[in-house]
């Protein structure tokens, strides 16, 4: 079991309008290599806000962030951007494709930055969108197919230079019930493959695919919550995750 | 209060578009500044000449005429009988020189009329107005006054020397005033009249060689000039032997060859604006996208659709209304000052008055064309629904399949691929782009290259219309007297020697249509091997024998010969038959003239002969120390110089005049290209911030993002300049030699510039990537957040 991610007192601390408001606080975090993990919290508790610091989205204030054995922290916007094309897979909300690529052009986009050999791109974005069960859609534009499965599409363009963690903002928040299914399924197989994944859900359902659940609250780690110790179904696993929340002042 | 609040808005958008708002109020204001330039010369130039003829009371005709031949009694008699003549003038006596005058012992270029002034010249018409000297009603005897013209192409001032050929050798004289004439004070004049005391002529010259007058009439209604000519000549008989100055020629001299210069300001300043509309249209169509939300808000709280559209409109006019007197302000002093020196012969500044009436009529129409133009372009802003505009922005999402295909791009580097993408996405957009930097090319072509053309006239002087002789021999000594055949043989077998002609100028007479006034063509007779030294031919060939003509391009024109035909020209009082045989275009003398043998001199006057002498040089003979060798051999007797010294200070400034307007040309059309391209990326931007949210998601370096939109314009850049180079050199030549037809040059010798081309285009490159560099970094604002909240 290898550490992937560790944070240390972690903070960010936003001006609005020379006002400091801060979102987050001493967070330490870490997260092992193959790994699920979910986060967790009320409206504006601090997920996105983590999320978006683990990726290199954006810088913290303060405390540290090692990714595999990279100090995130102290490198500057172009390392940054290298660290997100090589090791970061990102996934939001809000289904973000390019309206005026295909589902294909808009996998194999993020692959060309980084891999030379172009076919070996194509390759592997037909075997992602195949892996997603979306290969038939691939010379089709974003605005010509469902919500669900313009966010598979998102998935597997995250996927495509193969990170070593892929982080997700409430990918399903925008679906209906059963595309948002389909999603978690995606989610769910790419992590039994060894993808280490970061989630920020509200869902207790979409939770209940992780390994363990950070809860957050106002900007700090409130506690810890192992799915795979409870040895139940899945309705027996919501339940005691809700129960668990709930307790933390869900 | 609503108009408060639009000024207000208004006055917000333009400090906060500050950039933008700077480069299209200096495109605004540098074409204005251009417009009125031309204009202002078109209109104005003539008005100092106007003045000063005036109130020196300028004869409108000015007869040169053998006594023998009409008598001036009668001719002066007959013309103060007709209506419509307010003055006619005394005939005074006339020597017309045919030979070289000299002043600090160099040959002038111009012929003189040496005349006397009537002993009572007050009242009647040509007042001479003194500028240098003791204002004496009359030149004293040993005294010449001489015209400004003459003055500064010899750099002579009161008190110097001017010799003149006489009886017995040169008689030195001494320039006792420098005086406005109002006929001979024009440029390009030759012969010019000067001034001696009344009755001084026979101390200089042989009774027999005084057969000549001058007589000057005034009209009092110009418009009949034609009418009273034709009636003059009808008068005598059918024909007026002699030569006659009028007023159009006078006028012509000043104008013709600035005409055309700012008859090309206009032309640029038309061009000039467009861009500065389009640049407008930019601006308002990516402000308004920018401002997409501002508009809703707007809307929501009460403003019309009519108030949005004045919120745009009054931008503009207020940019426009501070522009607009800043460029007019600045062509004010371009104006003045270029007619001044254009016509600083007569001493007459252009009056402020009329240049104010029309800085403000170009101010209005400036504005009106600005105000109809945004009126049209802001109608869209007014259209923007306030709903709509809140919550969606100003995003479009379509299901059409638009831009080029991602696998036939694939083999390029990502960011460059985006760009290129993107060129297709908006293709309207990439094409007015690349419209403007084909423009801005060209006119940097245009620039480069007419300069590169002026300057390498020097050394190409044949093509322009001169010699490309590369030593000047004049025969100076009157003393020691070498004749024209002894010299011409010795320099022909003088060692390192390749070729020997010469040429001097010659005026001959020649009627424009049978009964109409005879035109006075100023040309050159030549002799020994012109081909050899340069004289070129545009049709045809040089003249070979006595009844041989060729003829410059605008004197073909205007006697609507061409080679093959045949003319008349008296030359020295004898009319001769001429064959035309060739037609070649010169700059000088604005394109008139001819070319004849000096063999056809000697039939009208067998003493006559040449002064100057044109060789040139074996290869490998270097022209200073033959020049040395020259003088040490003939002393006094020859004067001799390198070639290229004869490119006048008057052509100079014609090509001074257009190189400046290249120049500034250039510069507003890059200026433009800027504003343009500044435009369209922060336009490409701020309509794809979530495209480039996910790029800088998916790992796109901060360069690398700036990259994918200046890379587009890198392309365009290419594309344009590529169409720049192809338009230019299919084009060029010809646009060239119309535009300089008008000053006798229909085949532009064109010279590009090699090394100024590739300075020139990639300059232009550098300079579109830099303008695309610099405002590409508003996509690093782009935050992932964007990506959410949308
Ligand atoms: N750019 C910003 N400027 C100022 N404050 C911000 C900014 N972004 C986030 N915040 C604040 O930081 C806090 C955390 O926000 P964050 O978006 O991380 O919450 P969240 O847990 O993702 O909430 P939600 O569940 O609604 O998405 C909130 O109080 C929010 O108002
Ligand atoms: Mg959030």
């Amino acid at each position: 079991m290898t550490t992937l991610l560790t944070t240390r007192k972690l903070g960010k601390t936003y001006q609005v309008d020379a006002v400091p408001v801060p979102s987050l606080a001493g967070v330490d975090l870490a997260v092992v290599a193959g790994e699920l993990v979910v986060l967790m919290g009320s409206s504006g508790s601090g997920k996105s806000t983590l999320l978006y610091l683990l990726s290199g989205l954006e810088r913290p204030s303060e405390g540290e962030i090692d990714f595999d054995g990279q100090r995130i922290d102290r490198m500057d916007e172009t390392e940054l951007s290298l660290l997100r094309r090589a090791g970061i897979g990102f996934v939001f909300q809000a289904i973000n494709l390019i309206p005026h690529l295909t589902l294909f052009e808009n996998v194999v986009l993020p692959g060309y930055l980084l891999e030379p050999d172009r076919n070996r791109v194509d390759a592997r974005a037909r075997e992602l969108l195949d892996s997603m069960g979306i290969g038939r859609l691939a010379d089709r534009l974003p605005a010509q197919v469902s919500g669900g499965e313009q966010q598979r599409v998102a998935i597997a363009r995250a996927l495509i230079n193969s990170p070593r963690a892929l982080f997700a903002d409430e990918p399903t928040g925008a679906l209906n019930s059963a595309a948002g299914s389909a999603v978690l399924d995606a989610f769910r197989a790419i992590n039994a493959r060894g993808q280490t994944i970061v989630m920020a859900t509200h869902e207790v359902k979409s939770a209940c695919i992780g390994d363990r659940v950070v809860f957050l609250k106002d900007g700090r780690i409130e506690g810890e919550y192992r799915i795979r110790d409870s040895a139940a179904g899945p309705a027996e696993r919501e339940a005691m995750l809700l129960a668990w929340l709930v307790e933390q002042g869900w | 209060m609503i108009v408060r609040s639009v000024l207000l808005v208004a006055r917000s958008n333009l400090r906060r578009r500050r950039g933008q708002t700077l480069l299209i109020g200096s495109i605004i204001g540098l074409s204005v500044l251009l417009f009125f330039t031309g204009v202002g010369i078109l209109r104005e130039i003539e008005r100092p000449l106007t003045l000063m003829f005036e109130r020196q009371r300028g004869a409108h005709f000015t007869m040169v005429f053998d006594a023998r031949i009409h008598a001036p009694d009668s001719v002066l008699s007959w013309w103060r009988a007709q209506p419509g003549v307010s003055l006619v003038g005394e005939a005074t006596p006339t020597v017309a020189l045919m030979e070289r005058s000299y002043a600090r012992s160099a040959a002038l270029s111009t012929f003189l009329f040496v005349t006397e002034r009537p002993l009572h010249p007050e009242g009647g018409p040509d007042s001479l107005r003194i500028l240098e000297g003791a204002p004496h009603a009359l030149p004293a005897p040993g005294e010449v006054w001489i015209p400004t013209s003459l003055a500064y192409d010899a750099h002579l001032t009161a008190g110097d020397t001017l010799e003149i050929p006489a009886a017995d050798g040169l008689v030195p004289l001494v320039v006792g005033a420098v005086v406005v004439d109002p006929v001979f004070s024009a440029p390009f004049n030759n012969p010019i009249r000067v001034w001696v005391a009344p009755g001084s002529l026979p101390s200089y010259f042989k009774a027999s060689s005084l057969n000549r007058v001058i007589a000057s009439v005034r009209l009092a209604t110009p418009a009949r000039g034609d009418a009273l000519w034709a009636a003059f000549v009808k008068h005598l008989g059918g024909a007026f032997n002699g030569n006659v100055y009028d007023y159009a020629g006078v006028r012509n001299g000043y104008t013709a060859p600035y005409v055309l210069m700012a008859a090309m300001i206009v032309a640029f300043s038309a061009l000039g604006f467009l861009v500065a509309l389009f640049a407008i249209q930019g601006t308002v169509t990516s402000a308004m996208l920018a401002d997409f939300r501002m508009i809703g808000i707007l809307r929501t709280q009460g403003f019309t659709p009519r108030d949005v559209r004045r919120v745009y409109e009054l931008q503009y006019l207020l940019l426009a209304a501070v522009a607009l007197p800043i460029g007019i302000g600045i062509g004010f002093f371009a104006v003045s000052g270029t007619i001044n020196l254009l016509t600083r012969t007569i001493a007459t500044p252009v009056p402020a008055g009329s240049l104010v009436g029309l800085g403000a009529l170009t101010f209005v129409l400036f504005l009106a064309l600005v105000y109809v133009f945004v009126v049209q372009v802001a109608r869209a802003a007014g259209r923007v629904r306030p709903a709509d505009a809140i919550r969606f922005g100003a995003q479009s999402t379509g299901t059409a399949r638009v831009g080029i295909s991602l696998s036939r791009l694939r083999r390029f580097p990502v960011p460059l691929l985006l760009g290129i993408r993107n060129l297709g996405l908006q293709r309207k957009r990439a094409i007015f782009l690349g419209v403007a930097i084909v423009f801005a090319a060209l006119a940097a072509f245009l620039a480069v290259n007419l300069d590169h053309s002026f300057e390498a006239m020097r050394g190409n002087l044949a093509s322009f219309g001169f010699d490309a002789a590369s030593v000047r021999v004049s025969r100076v000594g009157r003393r020691f007297q070498i004749r024209h055949e002894a010299l011409m043989t010795a320099l022909r077998e003088r060692p390192g020697v390749k070729a020997v002609a010469t040429w001097d100028g010659i005026d001959g007479n020649v009627e424009v249509t049978p009964g109409g006034p005879n035109r006075v063509l100023f040309g050159t007779a030549v002799d020994g091997d012109i081909d050899g030294v340069g004289f070129e031919n545009i049709r045809g060939r040089n003249p070979k024998g006595p009844g041989e003509i060729s003829l410059a391009v605008r004197t073909a024109q205007s006697l609507k010969q061409d080679v093959g035909g045949r003319v008349t020209l008296n030359v020295m009082g004898a009319p001769l038959e001429f064959q035309v045989v060739g037609v070649y275009q010169s700059i000088d003398n604005t394109g008139e003239g001819f070319r004849i043998r000096l063999e056809a001199v000697r039939i009208a006057n067998p003493l006559w002969m040449p002064v100057e002498y044109g060789l040139v040089l074996a290869d490998g003979v270097a022209p200073a120390p033959f020049i040395a060798g020259l003088e040490a051999e003939y002393g006094e007797a020859v004067d001799a110089k390198a070639g290229d010294y004869f490119v006048h200070d008057q052509l100079e400034a014609v090509t001074s005049g257009l190189r400046m307007a290249n120049g500034f040309l250039a510069v507003v059309f890059l200026l433009a290209a800027a504003v343009f391209i500044v435009n369209t990326t922060l336009l490409t931007i701020a309509e794809n911030r979530r495209i480039f949210g996910i790029l800088k998601t998916a790992g796109m370096t901060p360069a690398q993002l700036r990259m994918s939109v200046v890379s587009g314009v890198g392309v365009q850049a290419v594309l344009g300049l590529v169409a720049a180079l192809v338009v230019w050199a299919v084009a060029a030549r010809a646009l060239l030699s119309v535009l300089f037809s008008g000053v006798g040059m229909v085949a532009f010798p064109l010279q590009n510039s090699l090394i100024g081309m590739a300075v020139v285009v990639p300059v232009i490159l550098l300079f579109c990537l830099a303008s695309a560099w610099v405002p590409s970094a508003a996509v690093l604002d782009v935050n992932p957040k964007a990506l959410i909240v949308e």
